[in-house]
């Protein structure tokens, strides 16, 4: 039973390697697998490497020290931490909002097996972040160690003990948000405002990890007596890494009874909290005044009212709604300093920097899509929609003015503010800040149209958990490729271009060449797309 | 007011929908039967617009589905055998949703969800999220949203699945004061029974092929209508 419930769940999960949602039959062999090695070419090349970078940076002065095991300490910490951030927002939803799971329990399955197969899933995304940062680590102390089989065995005994660490703690928090929010009306608000708070603090570590590494780099002696000292656990664990057996019985002891616990917790909840409808009881409806709303604004509402219903979309697809905003205070803040060095720096390579603060927005702004997965979120009530009196192109248009909507309008208060910061210090000209404002905003609509068509070209309509639609397919690992790609396109070829043509042509050009693209997108979305769209 | 000429839709190599034809004229509740996978629900849609046909012509008050869908929709409304509603939104949020769709003014749309959630009771429960709604409570507010233009042809895939009886009383009420207004119901349903005691009309439909069709008398005679189903589906 256990087999089948998690051969549903893997399917499920990478379905879309599998199943070719447009012509709805099995892919080849053949495009299987070239979609599994686009997809490990994409995670080990771009995060894969920069892991290895990092371990190679801490690696070399821990184990020249003789204290490898604090480098095992820090690369396993970072895994715990990108693993969790990587899985914690699946946990709530696959556990406790498939669904699925109504029908699961109605069947003579045991309830155990249905939650181990949910954790399936959660274990899936934790191996995956987790592993990017730490397999780099291990093949990197092999490196540097010369080859230690005894190293080996418990580098990888680590690693498989940090994946169910990470288990452990996504479940515990989706636990807790599943229990606060079976008491509140409005579950997305708290599952985002505690996931934000998580990622602040995930945010603020960061910040903080360049200054540490390299005082660590620095101190490494002193910092290895710290932590034994201070921190045992970590010590021992890092000790692992190295091969020493004693370390792996107590973290072997200390993790299984983590799991059993979790566990327990999780399953002598789990049928309440999965079949809570959230009902409120005496939340009787009062009859208020109605607004009249047009089509087009009646749609947009729609749209609005799905994203802001659900937290994993939310936290998903639209942080750049309050991440541009604070790199704005940023910039307000720091932004004359920054501007001044960078002036300064920059003078070398003939490239002013207002170049990376649009490329800076322009990345910034791959937080914002919820434009990719709205038709996948449309689900089996897509019916409704194809009911009413409305176009397809209406339909689109409402989930592209929503992406525009939460996109345009940060960025247009970040180029304001820069601009106030950046004439004192840069001295731009006249063309230069008004293609400042234009052209973030050319790449918000073009994003907007592109993120529509891989909306459609990748859409899942039958989901049993949202986010399968939301965040596990290819639509949404290209969306977000796509626009930190068009941003390094804008910056490198601006190292190139502008010292031969200054900035204010640079900045035109790209803009025409951007807007070239916007009518070559809308023009296949509303053409191609709206078709596809018919037959989805 | 629904005219179906020659209605075929095929899935790959399969007949769904076989040259069906079918004339439905203001004031009749028109009832659709046949077994399972005969090819009702997919006339339904069909006429609904939301699925697409590869042969022959659909007309709403004279209006093709083919030529100008937004039109025809604007007469219709359609409720799918088991509705999958905006789960995210409240029960008033969907149907005020719906009614700026078709543009019913607000003084309107007020007395019409205040009339129909009262007659299915459902008033209270309009300000909590349709997540939280029993099947039943779903079709109810499918219903109302369904009434809320006003339309002039309604088309139900079985309606009467999971409405208690008193809400099936109201549903029945409902399907007849809007055929006496001028109104038109094409509705599909297994309950045999109903569909004797309320259709003007009703068509058999058994793998994509129209086998029967006619008023009441026309098509069951002096026997029960279960009888003449067994005896053509056999």
């Amino acid at each position: 039973m256990l087999k089948l419930l998690f051969r549903k769940q893997l399917s499920e999960l990478y379905k879309n390697f599998f199943y070719d949602q447009k012509t709805k039959t099995a892919k080849s062999k053949g495009r299987t697998v070239l979609s599994f090695v686009l997809f490990a070419v994409l995670m080990l090349v771009v995060l894969g490497s920069m892991f290895t970078a990092l371990s190679f940076f801490i690696g070399k002065p821990t184990i020249d020290a003789g204290i490898g095991w604090m480098f095992f300490s820090i690369m396993g910490s970072i895994a715990i931490l990108l693993g969790l951030f990587g899985s914690v927002f699946n946990t709530y939803a696959s556990l406790y909002m498939s669904k699925d799971n109504e029908l699961l329990l109605s069947m003579p399955i045991p309830v155990r097996d249905i939650i181990l197969s949910r954790l399936l899933g959660v274990y899936a995304l934790g191996f995956m972040y987790s592993g990017i940062v730490f397999l780099p680590a291990i093949i990197v102390y092999q490196i540097l160690c010369r080859f230690s089989l005894s190293a080996l065995i418990g580098s990888l005994l680590t690693f498989v003990f940090i994946t169910l660490f990470v288990l452990v703690l996504s479940c515990l928090l989706g636990y807790v948000v599943a229990r606060i929010a079976a008491k509140l009306k409005n579950k997305s608000l708290i599952t985002v405002i505690i996931s934000l708070a998580f990622i602040a603090a995930y945010y603020v570590f960061y910040a903080k990890a360049g200054t540490l590494v390299t005082d660590l780099v620095e101190n490494t002696t002193a910092w290895g007596d710290k932590m034994i000292a201070s921190a045992y656990p970590l010590y021992l664990f890092g000790r692992l890494g190295e091969g020493y057996w004693p370390g792996l019985l107590i973290c072997l002891a200390a993790i299984v009874i983590l799991c059993v616990l979790v566990y327990l917790i999780i399953s002598r909840s789990f049928i309440r909290t999965a079949l809570s409808t959230g009902r409120s009881g005496g939340n009787v409806y009062k009859e208020k005044k109605t607004h009249v709303r047009s089509v087009g604004t009646a749609l947009l509402a729609r749209e609005g009212k799905r994203l802001t219903s659900s937290a994993t979309y939310m936290l998903n697809c639209a942080l750049g709604v309050l991440f541009i905003p604070l790199l704005t205070v940023f910039i307000a803040i720091k932004g004359t300093d920054i501007l001044s060095v960078l002036d300064i720096l920059m003078e070398e390579v003939s490239v002013s920097p207002v170049i990376l603060l649009i490329g800076m927005v322009i990345m910034a702004g791959s937080m914002t899509m919820t434009a990719e997965p709205a038709v996948s979120m449309e689900g089996k009530s897509l019916w409704l929609v194809r009911s009413l009196p409305v176009t397809d192109k209406q339909i689109l248009n409402a989930k592209i003015n929503l992406q525009l909507l939460l996109s345009c309008i940060p960025t247009l208060l970040y180029g304001i503010v820069c601009v106030v910061v950046m004439i004192p210090v840069l001295h731009p000209d006249i063309w230069t800040v008004l293609l400042f404002l234009i052209l973030p905003q050319l790449a918000n609509v073009l994003y907007a149209y592109v993120l529509m068509l891989l909306g459609i070209r990748y859409a899942v309509l039958d989901w049993s958990s949202e986010t399968i639609a939301i965040k596990n397919n290819l639509g949404a690992l290209f969306s977000i490729f796509i626009e930190w790609g068009y941003g390094i396109a804008f910056v490198g070829l601006a190292f190139l271009l502008v010292p031969l043509i200054g900035t204010p042509l640079y900045l035109l050009a790209f803009s025409v060449l951007t807007a070239v693209l916007i009518l070559l997108f809308s023009s296949r979305l509303y053409n191609v797309g709206i078709k596809k769209f018919k037959k989805l | 007011m629904l005219d179906i000429q020659h209605l075929t839709k095929q899935y790959g190599n399969t007949k769904a929908v076989d040259d069906l034809s079918l004339h439905i004229a203001s004031g009749e509740i028109y009832g659709f039967i046949g077994h399972n996978g005969a090819g009702k629900t997919t006339t339904l849609k069909s006429v609904a617009g939301i699925l697409p046909f590869d042969e022959g012509e659909i007309t709403v008050g004279g209006i093709s589905v083919k030529q100008d869908p937004l039109a025809c929709k604007k007469q219709i409304a359609y409720i799918p055998d088991n509705p999958d509603l905006y789960e995210y939104m409240t029960g008033i949020k969907f149907l005020n949703f719906i009614a700026d769709v078709f543009g019913v003014d607000e003084s309107e749309r007020q007395t019409r969800i205040s009339t129909y959630a009262d007659r299915f009771e459902l008033t209270k429960d309009l300000g909590s999220p349709i997540a939280s709604y029993s099947h039943g409570m779903r079709q109810k507010l499918a219903i109302i949203a369904a009434w809320i233009h006003e339309p002039r042809l309604i088309i139900m895939d079985e309606p009467f699945v999971g409405l208690d009886p008193k809400a099936s009383h109201i549903l029945k009420e409902m399907m007849r004061e809007l055929c006496d207004k001028g109104g038109a119901i094409f509705f599909s349903t297994h309950v045999l029974e109903v569909a004797e005691k309320l259709c003007d009309k009703v068509a058999i439909i058994k793998s994509g092929k129209l086998i029967r069709s006619g008023t009441m008398e026309e098509v069951k005679g002096d026997d029960s209508l279960e009888q003449v189903f067994l005896e053509l589906e056999g």
